[in-house]
């Protein structure tokens, strides 16, 4: 039932967004945030949003699954939307009841949704773009400098993997667990909320020997196979970058100048 | 008294891009009694028939009537099918959870709100049906026994809530030739001795034709063949067509049958199997 489930949001595709490094798009992803941040006005928050569609309309995905990413955020951009509005002092333009909307509010809270929106698109695209995989690849490499200061970059890198390698199968294993349970008369769905806690005894007991048992199994594997860390470690996919990640990368410098520049407008 | 399964359809994940028909079509009686054998290649449907005798599924159409009342119907307490449907998942003793035999075997009852007293009573009876110890046994954890002994005390788990059909899914996968034989003959005696009615999913055609009185076959979400062993045995090609094996003896018999032999295909126990040799012997063809 639960098998065929998709981990992430990865949309598969094979556009020059998608074919980017992903170190490449994760500093994108950064600079985009740093830009948005710094952006001082309208111009700048331009230059950002054009960043972000250029992105959009070349990695072909579809609108749709842009704007599902936006979903959860409605309730935080409208709670924004409304204490920016009403919350900020300044020339009252308009009076609704007890409340005063400010212009300087009305401005702020523009500010904060074209912020909060263009932040979202731009870590979703990210995600629809890049397989989870590649995703810790990036991650591995972009943090192998800090290696030296103590930061187990691979060991980090290794963990995600086999944490998403294994959402799959765990969600698996409860649905068989879930299944078999009610076989038995369990019930998951009514009483109080103490009483469900309580029925999920018998749910979680299994799921976590058999997680432990996993693991086990997993970590004897990976030592008969003489694995032991990232130290000397080759790889069969060699992240190089190409043309297309040097122009990128000049986008993603020229937008975050203008975001700075655009403070002094 | 019967399980009766009519034009049953099931789709998996409908609507999404990952959506796919386990089910199509399916009709199937089960009557009272009988030791009914399911086979079939991995991915055949098997499993998603089963989950439907107990309600974990709902079929996307189509009936599933238990003991003359359809179990999708309003009104209709699924606690109780699936009490009365009894359902063996493949290596059970994945789901124990409990610090002591007897509270896991118990679960099931408890569940079912019965008082102390019975579900003692039935606690013990299902261990006994397993052939497990029921005063050895009750007070350890169920986590340091063997494998054998985890997976009999789940199915006294099941047994316990005295279900009238039993539903097996590959009961014997993973146990050793001994576990397997102990695990068969217990199953075999609450056929014959208790009437309990047992619908038993295998991969291994022997088990199958030493136990089942009928044999589902089922292929790519339908049911393909159906009738006795001799009925459905008696054509071994079919079977290999499907990437499934013949019982040791249909076996023998299908190669002897090519050589030119003059036996009858449709035999399969030791027995017959004898006989249909020796006779062939006596005509001094072969000799």
């Amino acid at each position: 039932m639960l098998k065929d489930i998709t981990i992430g949001q990865y949309f598969p595709g094979s556009s020059v967004i998608h074919r980017l490094d992903p170190r490449i798009k994760i500093v994108l992803t950064f600079v985009l945030i740093i830009s948005l941040f710094t952006a001082g006005s309208m111009p700048g928050y331009g230059i950002c949003a054009l960043f972000v569609l250029a992105g959009l309309v070349l990695s072909r995905v579809p609108v749709k699954y842009v704007f599902k990413g936006l979903r959860p955020l409605l309730i935080i951009l409208l709670l924004t939307i409304f204490v920016n509005m009403f919350m900020v002092a300044g020339e009252v333009i308009y009076r609704l009841g007890p409340l005063d909307i400010t212009r300087e509010g009305l401005v702020q809270a523009v500010r904060m949704a074209t912020r909060l929106v263009l932040l979202v698109m731009g870590a979703s695209l990210l995600t629809l773009t890049t397989s989870p995989i590649a995703l810790t690849d990036g991650i591995e490499k972009l943090l192998g400098p800090f290696r030296r200061v103590g930061v187990p970059a691979h060991e980090l890198a290794m963990m995600m993997t086999i944490a998403l390698r294994f959402i799959p199968t765990l969600l698996d294993e409860t649905d068989k667990i879930m299944k078999a349970q009610m076989a038995r008369g369990a019930d998951f769905e009514s009483g109080n909320l103490v009483n469900r806690a309580k029925n999920l005894v018998p749910l979680l007991v299994p799921l976590f020997i058999s997680a432990f048992r996993r693991a086990d199994e997993l970590a004897l594997a990976m030592e008969s196979r003489c694995y032991r860390g990232g130290k000397g470690r080759t790889r069969l996919k060699v992240l190089h970058m190409a043309g297309r990640d040097y122009i990128a990368l000049l986008l993603g410098a020229m937008t975050l100048l203008a975001a700075v520049a655009s403070r002094g407008w | 008294m019967s399980i009766e399964v009519t034009n049953l359809t099931y789709t998996y994940m409908p609507g999404t891009p990952y959506e796919k028909t386990a089910l199509t079509q399916v009709n199937l009686r089960i009557e009272e009694g009988h030791f009914v054998g399911i086979i079939g290649h991995t991915g055949s449907g098997k499993s998603t028939l089963i989950q439907h005798l107990n309600g974990l599924l709902k079929p996307r159409e189509g009936k599933v009537v238990v003991d003359g009342s359809d179990i999708w119907e309003k009104g209709y307490k699924r606690s109780l099918v699936r009490q009365k449907v009894g359902l063996v998942f493949q290596y059970p003793e994945y789901q124990l959870f409990e610090e002591t035999v007897f509270k896991d075997v118990a679960f099931g009852p408890r569940n079912m709100g019965l008082g102390e007293k019975e579900i003692f009573n039935r606690v013990r009876f299902a261990m006994n049906m397993v052939g497990l110890d029921f005063e050895a046994l009750k007070d350890l954890s169920p986590f340091g026994l063997s494998g054998g002994q985890k997976r009999r005390i789940a199915i006294a788990g099941i047994l316990a809530m005295k279900p009238k059909y039993l539903v097996l899914d590959e009961p014997t996968a993973g146990l050793d030739p001994r576990g397997r034989k102990e695990i068969l003959g217990h199953l075999r005696d609450l056929n014959k001795k208790q009437g309990i009615t047992i619908i038993m999913v295998s991969h291994n055609m022997d088990e199958i034709a030493w136990l089942a009185d009928r044999i589902v076959v089922m292929d790519r979400g339908r049911i393909s063949r159906s009738g006795t062993p001799r009925e459905v045995f008696s054509d071994g090609k079919y079977l290999l067509e499907l990437g499934l094996a013949l019982p040791a003896m249909s076996s023998l018999l299908l190669r002897l049958k090519e050589k030119g032999w003059d036996v009858d295909g449709s035999a399969f126990t030791v027995e017959d199997a004898g006989r249909e040799i020796l006779k062939n012997l006596r005509c001094g063809n072969y000799a």
